[in-house]
């Protein structure tokens, strides 16, 4: 069995889990990654707080309870948290049609690395100024920009409009969400074991 | 009735040309390349570049990715 996720025991409800304190641990036969990540878009869906392990990296029930018992109090506070919360993904990815052959040289080569930095800068500028708060995933010239928020889904759509509104022209901007917490789990979790 | 700005998860990952979990791993932030690049400028000439990568990541993850 592998464990998905956490909820407050009170909210598991049909979800498979097992109570530890006031906290569930939803899991669910062992599967493919695929199948864990629909389990935690249902629960995302369902639960009213909801506090995702990695689809990939999830840990078997008998290690994430063990995990679980000396923390229940740090999760407890992150369940509060996230309550009525979900995690907005945005990405912005450069327009690059239109902008001619491969470089032939490596003068040329350059002249584009140099453009691609800026736009990267000016891409992330952007995301700063507009999503006060966001994490920033780790990116590289060339490469989409992606942020991570969380926020209740009701201002999810007016975000949305706002940062579609304000997208710089030549670059596409791509809003989803609400996305179980994984970036907010990642975090907190790496807190949590890190070696005191 | 759906929103064309705010794509819902499993909308998003419908449409994604990247595999599913691959797209929640991003968002995970697990794992990093670190990259530097150095020009060496001479009175407003670039001269030198330096192009530098490293990959910082488990050799656990290191080895599924090549699988």
């Amino acid at each position: 069995m592998i464990a998905v996720g956490l909820c407050r025991a009170e909210e598991a409800g049909e979800f498979d889990h097992v109570q530890t304190g006031p906290l569930a641990l939803l899991w669910q036969p062992d599967g493919t990654d695929t199948d864990r990540l629909d389990r935690c878009l249902a629960a995302q869906e369902q639960l009213g707080a909801f506090l995702p392990f990695s689809p990939r990296q999830a840990p078997k029930l008998a290690a994430a309870c063990d995990w679980i018992r000396p923390r229940i109090a740090a999760l407890s506070a992150a369940l509060d948290d996230l309550a009525g919360q979900g995690e907005m993904l945005v990405t912005l990815q450069p327009d690059t049609t239109g902008s001619g052959p491969p470089s032939s040289s490596g003068r040329d080569w350059l002249r584009e690395r140099t453009l691609q930095h800026a736009r990267l800068r000016a891409m992330q500028d952007c995301l700063r100024d507009l999503l006060p708060g966001a994490h920033l995933l780790p990116t590289s010239p060339g490469a989409p920009v992606e942020a991570t928020v969380l926020l209740p889904p009701d201002l999810m759509h007016s975000h949305a409009r706002t940062l579609h509104a304000a997208c710089p022209e030549g670059v596409d901007c791509r809003v989803s969400g609400p996305w179980p917490a994984f970036g907010y789990a990642a975090a907190l979790t790496a807190r949590l074991t890190e070696p005191t | 009735m759906p929103d064309p700005q705010l794509l819902s998860p499993r909308h998003a990952l419908s449409g994604s040309d990247r595999t599913l979990v691959d797209l929640v791993d991003r968002v995970l932030d697990r794992g990093c390349v670190i990259e530097g690049e150095l020009w060496l400028t001479v009175a407003g000439i670039d001269l030198v570049y330096l192009g530098l990568k490293a990959v910082l990541t488990t050799p656990d993850r290191l080895l599924r990715g090549e699988a």
